[in-house]
């Protein structure tokens, strides 16, 4: 039964055809959205249609508006900027192979995100020992960010630079350091900002699953980075 | 740093600054690029037949088919593909059996019967006789609706096909005769492995070498001695051991004068 089993995690991993169906049996209660949700489904799928009428022109529209986020992701499980472009790309091209299978059973955005989560899982379990890091640079116009990087450094601008690198590196090293579910997890909940049930959707467990797994990384992540964050 | 623990960011504070660790302008034009590179390739790219198999497995996992069946089901069509092609090449070697076996047999036949009325040389004449038997078999075998080359096949053609034609029963009737009359070590192991032979009528016959080995082999032996007191398988091994000359010699030796037995050393 091992093979059986080796399979069934193969096909789990490389199957990109994820639908909210196999998400609802995981969870084991029906999914509900909210309009908003339900709005950008549908916008999102009159643009599948349309793409698989033929207009593969209509396709650039669901890149361009999930290219950001989707890269997001990805950077944030690798932490190298070189491989999330490759991985974004790969699951943009994986998408469109396989869009003609959309069903519409659940929404473009948690089956792409499926993919590109997937795709990640997968690449980082190949290369697990090989892990360097490639970081973009912080952007300090954002106002928010500089409120924060203001806060952390105690509002002076003596070598706001270098500590900003510092804790940059201190943060994506401890988030390595968590398994790659707990770092889904984190990434998704807490950089990217979907909800439990947007997670449970994609990673295809429970939301009670979810929260535990949050729970745990963020103990982790708060011990790691002590000297950093307050309690 | 913060030296106030009370003034230091959250945990969730300190994640949500990694959303401002964004890619430039010009790295989402060269991702462009390298996007639309890749989507072309990704549609002329064939994809592997492996491909299949996992969408197999998940349809058949939807579809809540046991492994079993499904096993089953793909071997009985790897076997019935098996078949399929098996047979496929049977039909195949068949016909190609048939076009190779039809041309080399056809035109020696055809080229000694076309050839014979004409009338040759005496001298040619056994072979040309044993090449036209041994290919009107040929000549037999060779199914109807199969296009014979006499029309085509030039002299020089002919004549090359029936010596070809005439070397082989040539040497099939040596190799034969070879076979048929075995001597030396071959006889003896025919003799051995073939012993429904000497039950024959003839072999049953005694030879004259035989009388005379007989006759030789009563003399050595005493006088007191008889058939019925000699075993009859004594006899047979001391004349398996003696050879001819030691009899001739073990005859001169003795000798009976005036009712006396003589024996010279």
């Amino acid at each position: 039964m091992f093979w059986v089993r080796s399979l069934g995690r193969f096909v789990k991993s490389h199957e990109p055809c994820a639908t909210v169906t196999d998400a609802s049996k995981a969870i084991g209660k029906p999914l509900s959205a909210s309009p908003e949700r339900q709005k950008e489904a549908d916008l999102d799928g009159d643009i599948v249609r349309s793409v698989q009428g033929g207009d593969v022109a209509a396709f650039d529209q669901l890149i361009l508006k999930y290219r950001a986020r989707i890269y997001g992701v990805i950077y944030n499980l690798t932490s190298n900027r070189e491989d999330a472009s490759d991985l974004t790309q790969e699951t943009f091209i994986k998408s469109f192979q396989s869009i003609h299978r959309f069903q519409g059973q659940s929404s473009f955005f948690t089956w792409i995100y499926r993919i590109a989560v997937n795709s990640t899982l997968s690449h980082l379990r190949k290369s697990r020992l090989r892990t360097f890091f490639s970081l973009e640079k912080i952007n300090e116009d954002d106002p928010v960010s500089r409120e924060l990087i203001a806060a952390i450094t105690d509002n002076t601008e003596v070598d706001r630079g270098s500590f900003v690198r510092e804790l940059q590196e201190r943060l994506n090293e401890a988030l390595q350091k968590l398994s790659i579910r707990h770092r889904t997890v984190v990434t998704l909940f807490e950089i990217d900002g979907l909800s439990h049930q947007q997670i449970a959707e994609i990673m295809g467990c429970s939301v009670g699953t979810v929260r535990s797994r949050l729970h745990y990384a963020k103990q982790l992540l708060q011990a790691e980075l002590q000297q950093y964050v307050s309690k | 740093m913060n030296p106030d623990p009370k003034q230091r960011p959250t945990l969730e504070d300190l994640l949500r600054l990694k959303r401002a660790e964004a890619p430039s302008e010009q790295f989402w034009t060269r991702f462009e690029l390298e996007l639309r590179e890749k989507q072309l390739a990704a549609i002329v790219e064939k994809r592997p037949w492996w491909c299949a198999f996992p969408r197999a497995y998940v349809f058949a996992l939807r579809h809540n088919l046991q492994i079993g069946s499904v096993a089953a089901l793909s071997l009985v069509v790897l076997v019935s593909y098996h078949e399929v092609r098996t047979s496929q090449y049977g039909m195949l070697s068949d016909d190609g059996a048939v076009v190779a076996r039809a041309t080399p047999r056809n035109s020696p036949a055809v080229v000694a019967s076309a050839e014979a009325p004409v009338g040759r040389p005496a001298a040619a004449a056994p072979d040309r006789t044993i090449a036209a038997q041994a290919s009107a078999s040929n000549v037999q075998e060779v199914p109807h609706g199969i296009p014979t080359e006499v029309e085509q096949a030039t002299p020089s053609e002919r004549l090359i096909a029936a010596n070809l034609a005439a070397a082989r029963t040539s040497g099939r009737i040596f190799s034969s005769g070879l076979a048929g009359f075995p001597t030396g070590f071959e006889a003896q192991v025919a003799s051995v492995t073939t012993p429904s032979q000497a039950e024959e009528p003839l072999a049953q016959m005694s030879t004259p070498w035989d009388e005379r080995r007989s006759r030789l082999m009563a003399g050595p032996l005493p006088a007191s001695a008889t058939d019925s007191d000699v075993p009859s398988h004594i006899g047979e091994r001391l004349a398996s051991r003696l050879s001819d000359d030691r009899l001739y010699e073990s005859l001169s030796r003795y000798g009976v004068d005036n009712g006396g037995v003589s024996i010279k050393f």
